[in-house]
């Protein structure tokens, strides 16, 4: 499931005029269907990255972008003539906001101390980025304007909201040794493959790519800080993902060949 | 518990706890850090830091805890926290340096020491780690 995007040169506008041509209980519409999901998972992986923060797991958040993709490929209809990251990336996105909005805490905490979090986590990101480290709770206080008790009260309410196992609390930490082998390794090659074509985008495209994935910045975001629409934004970016995931396609070709 | 220097020093304030050697006292050794912390006014990496630090020394010591005991005092002053969790153990041998327990609390801790001394037929196995606040180094 999380190997890397494998697109043998088909093109998602083909594959869906294909499986949409086909009737819904034809057994080759599955197996379409597989091969659309599995050529976007990336795309679902990165919008999960972007609504990461410190207690989700992102492979959880992974997940729940993974079935966003899957109710995308179901629900898109080709005939109305939209790209398909278009309509893919704002259901996935939908699909992660569902997680965080409904998503209960783990111990029954009052609104106000939810709330309280809440702000409170967001001046901490906002802080963390103004004075280049983690703040401390009374610059949270004063940021907030409240008292420095409510923002200790606010800051053990968070504690839950993620519960934990007491099992793992011990489980095969003490004596492990230290050091392993980086699980990230095989995303190695492939970041080194893509920097050469980073590197050859027209400028305007490669600052939107590193805003979008590297800074994680939004897309309104994007929008303002280049000065182009939103709209301009979102199909620039398909444009250029496009390109980069078939330039790593080739690369790949000729590599293993 | 054979305790000889005041741990933190003059006026330092202080929170002794001692509890069974058992897994599930260890959130509750993890709060109390956190909420000395917390009012300390140590910015938050610092709090989890710390957080973790205590989980990592208690769960180093919990195994070798020969009569089921723990003791863990909690002492801080200025901008300076220090956690002494001990317990008492059979084997006079500290564990593995190379353990990723030890590693782990080598990095959060500003400073962490271990020591095994005799006492009481057995032997005191002691971790002990200071963090000091971002503002109180040079």
């Amino acid at each position: 499931m999380t190997e890397p995007v494998e697109q043998d040169g088909a093109d998602v506008p083909v594959l869906f005029e294909r499986m949409c041509a086909l009737p819904p209980d034809a057994p080759e519409r599955e197996a379409l269907r597989d091969e659309l999901v599995r050529a976007h998972l990336e795309l679902a992986r990165n919008l999960a990255r972007k609504f990461r923060n410190r207690d989700e797991s992102m492979e959880d958040l992974v997940q729940i972008a993974t079935i966003g993709l899957i109710h995308a490929v179901d629900r898109f209809d080709p005939s109305q003539g939209s790209d398909f990251l278009a309509f893919a990336v704002p259901t996935i996105s939908g699909e992660l906001r569902h997680h965080f909005r409904d998503n209960s805490w783990s111990v029954r905490v009052p609104r106000r101390l939810k709330e309280l979090n809440a702000n409170i986590s967001a001046v901490r990101e906002e802080l963390t980025v103004r004075l280049s480290r983690a703040p401390k709770p009374s610059e949270i206080a004063a940021h907030l304007g409240v008292p420095i008790d409510e923002v200790y009260e606010g800051l053990r309410a968070g504690q839950g909201r993620y519960g934990a196992s007491l099992d793992n609390l011990l489980e095969n930490s003490a004596h492990t040794r230290f050091g392993e082998a980086d699980a990230n390794l095989s995303q190695a090659e492939l970041r080194e493959a893509l920097r050469p074509m980073l590197e050859r985008l027209p400028d305007r495209e490669r600052k939107i790519v590193a805003l979008r994935f590297g800074s994680g910045m939004s897309q309104s975001d994007i929008a303002r800080r280049v000065g182009v629409s939103q709209m301009q934004v979102s199909r620039l970016l398909a444009a250029t993902l496009k390109k980069l995931r078939e330039g790593l396609t080739e690369t790949e070709l000729t590599d293993g060949a | 518990m054979v305790d000889n220097t005041p741990p933190g020093g003059e006026g330092a304030q202080l929170i002794e706890v001692r509890t069974a050697a058992v897994p599930h006292v260890v959130p509750t050794l993890r709060t109390i850090v956190a909420d000395i912390a917390m009012r300390q006014d140590f910015d938050l990496d610092a709090v989890e830091d710390l957080r973790m630090a205590v989980d990592e020394a208690c769960s180093m010591l919990l195994p070798s805890a020969a009569d089921g005991h723990l003791n863990c005092v909690f002492s801080w002053k200025d901008g300076r926290i220090e956690v002494t969790v001990s317990v008492l153990s059979d084997s006079p041998e500290p564990d593995d340096e190379t353990g990723l327990s030890w590693q782990l609390l080598t990095a959060l801790a500003t400073s962490a020491r271990r020591s095994v001394t005799p006492a009481d037929g057995g032997y005191l196995s002691r971790v002990e780690l200071i963090r000091e606040s971002e503002a109180a180094r040079p």
